[in-house]
């Protein structure tokens, strides 16, 4: 290759790499640039608060499964009603059971077992110490009863003790046949 | 208290707004240097502009980070260049004899060097020869195809030493040398 040749290809090697780089844009790249980001960006932002809503209505909706559905402290136990006095005659007040508190469970034993035991007394309604107009009625009454005993222990029985009782008799009874009535007119 | 969540809130807005302005002059004053770039490696116009917007709203995400970039034309620069490998798409295959016959026409008709170079031919020819280089000639000869990168800011993107781009460039226009004139050889002995 003589140097001629090569001068050619070297010039010719230049202006191609010379071009190879020199497209230009076409006019207003920076506000199609701009244009383009923005919307890019808007449209990221509005991802990111759909994300954000669903997100957080998940979460609402975890919270709010596990409050319904927590495993909850039961009541208090009802107090023990005090016992009535023993001179009364009230009605027996059955024991109340204390109320049991269900051991903590696994959320898929849950549904398997009652989630609490009925403590609630056999009898109805629930018995309750007397008031002091029923303490009043029933010390009357029992006042009544001891006043009436009492005469019945003084009288006299008819037969004393160890006498032999006579045989009892009753006379026969005799019974007139019926006779027709006459009428008023003879007949 | 109130006042005090206002200060902070128009505060708050006018930072905003100066990033936006921040950003805004980023773009109108790199926008052709990172298309340049973008270009020299995907050889589209379309593909390029898109690859500038890639690029620059990655440059709007970082803006927490603005003040840590010291040099943002650089940072544009690299950018451009990552985004615009990752889109590179399989050349269209150019006849390498195809394109040489008719850079031998052109010549046997007396153009200059010049001429010859601005027909389409041509420059299909040139970036046929640039694909078949290896990787290490043909990124620092691409990119020292972009006007404005100097062989430090090529070394800088590339991450080797100034004097290794040099030497590279070089070597790659030797290969390209002497591709071309095996083909134009070849082209006048048939």
């Amino acid at each position: 290759m003589d140097d001629k040749e090569k001068r050619f290809i070297d010039e010719l090697l230049d202006a191609s790499l010379r071009r190879y780089a020199s497209a230009e844009p076409r006019p207003g790249l920076e506000d199609r640039v701009l244009a383009g980001v923005r919307s890019r960006q808007q449209s990221e932002r509005r991802r990111t608060v759909w994300a954000w809503a669903i997100g957080t209505a998940a979460a609402a909706a975890m919270v709010t499964l596990l409050v319904i559905y927590w495993p909850r402290q039961q009541p208090a136990p009802l107090p023990v009603i005090a016992k009535a006095p023993a001179n009364l005659s009230a009605p027996k007040v059955a024991a109340v059971a204390p109320l049991v508190q269900p051991p903590m469970q696994h959320r898929s034993q849950r549904h398997a077992t009652p989630r609490w035991v009925d403590t609630r007394p056999q009898q109805f309604p629930t018995p309750r110490p007397l008031s002091e107009q029923e303490k009043l009625l029933v010390a009357y009454v029992q006042a009544l009863r001891g006043s009436a005993a009492t005469p019945a222990a003084n009288t006299k029985p008819d037969v004393e003790p160890g006498q032999a009782i006579p045989p009892l008799s009753i006379a026969a009874i005799k019974i007139e046949p019926l006779a027709p009535e006459e009428d008023g007119d003879g007949k | 208290m109130a006042a005090m969540g206002q200060v902070i809130l128009s505060q708050a807005l006018l930072s905003a707004d100066a990033k936006d302005r921040e950003f805004e002059v980023a773009v109108r004053e790199h926008a052709r240097h990172v298309y340049r770039v973008a270009q020299a490696v995907l050889r589209n116009h379309h593909d390029a502009e898109d690859a500038v917007q890639e690029t620059f709203l990655r440059f709007l995400r970082q803006q927490r980070n603005w003040a840590g970039i010291r040099n943002p034309r650089a940072w544009l620069a690299r950018t451009a260049w990552r985004v615009a490998l990752d889109r590179r798409r399989q050349a269209v295959p150019v006849s390498l004899e195809e394109a040489a016959d008719a850079v031998g026409d052109f010549r046997s008709a007396g153009a200059s060097a010049e001429e010859v170079a601005a027909h389409a031919q041509m420059l299909a020819l040139v970036e046929r020869l640039i694909a078949s280089l290896p990787k290490e000639l043909r990124d620092p000869l691409t990119l020292s195809t972009v006007e404005e990168l100097t062989s430090a800011e090529i070394g800088e993107l590339l991450g080797i030493p100034e004097g290794s781009v040099r030497e590279r460039i070089s070597r790659a226009r030797t290969v390209l040398c002497e591709k071309l004139a095996g083909l134009l050889e070849k082209n006048r002995g048939r």
